[in-house]
């Protein structure tokens, strides 16, 4: 009994967080029922914008005009949806997890900044050199900065979990 | 700053899950502040003081440096 004991507490001392939900979700991957409920609320979520872009091409209603706010709005609605999930999840995580989550928003926010400044410089730069057509429009959209940030935030939080 | 937990826990064969469990934390936030990496919250540190049944001076030890940011 001791003997498993003291294999137990070996194998469980430095052990890590684990990399590939918080590379994939950026979240810890401790199947804890708030994790599994943020995952849940995330899939339907996406399911929902996805199934309303298959309907909304299919029935050629991109094309009126009447339903581009209603196509635009969605895409607002689903991530506000999952960023009141995630706040929801946030309030259920341990002070270092919590701290760690917030510490990647931080570090994603300043990268963020630093991204858009050097976009706005690179973006017209390359314009004259390639002649490409920059639309500096499509920054502006919310699905946009959500993809691009939520990987880098990932990253953060994937560095911060190896610091801890 | 420095800490004694895992003598503690030691002592009373307690895994890092186990202690985790008791304290309602994550096992890897026992052991982040096992291995000095991080310090925790005083409402945290006196739960810990309260499973070893020991005063929060008797665990931890100050030694000038703060949890990374």
């Amino acid at each position: 009994m001791n003997a498993e004991r003291q294999e137990l507490m070996s194998k469980t001392e430095g052990a890590q967080w684990a990399a590939c939900p918080i590379l994939l979700w950026g979240i810890f991957g401790t199947k804890s029922p708030a994790e599994r409920r943020f995952i849940m609320r995330c899939c339907y979520a996406g399911a929902v914008a996805a199934g309303w872009v298959v309907v909304a091409f299919s029935l050629h209603l991109t094309t009126k005009r009447v339903f581009r706010p209603v196509i635009a709005l969605l895409g607002g609605g689903v991530i506000t949806y999952i960023a009141w999930e995630f706040r929801r999840y946030l309030l259920q995580l341990d002070e270092l997890a919590r701290r760690m989550q917030f510490e990647a928003m931080a570090w994603t926010y300043l990268t963020g900044l630093a991204l858009a400044a050097w976009l706005g410089v690179l973006l017209p730069f390359s314009r004259t050199l390639t002649h490409w057509p920059y639309k500096p429009g499509f920054l502006l959209l919310t699905p946009f900065l959500f993809f691009v940030l939520e990987p880098i935030r990932a990253a953060w939080l994937y560095y911060l979990s190896r610091r801890y | 700053m420095k800490n004694c937990l895992r003598v503690l826990r030691a002592e009373r064969s307690l895994s890092q899950a186990d202690l985790a469990e008791q304290l309602e934390v994550s096992r890897q936030t026992v052991n982040a502040i096992e291995t000095e990496r991080y310090d925790p919250s005083i409402s945290l540190a006196f739960k810990i003081a309260a499973v070893f049944e020991r005063s929060i001076e008797e665990i931890f030890t100050p030694n000038g440096n703060g949890t990374r940011i």
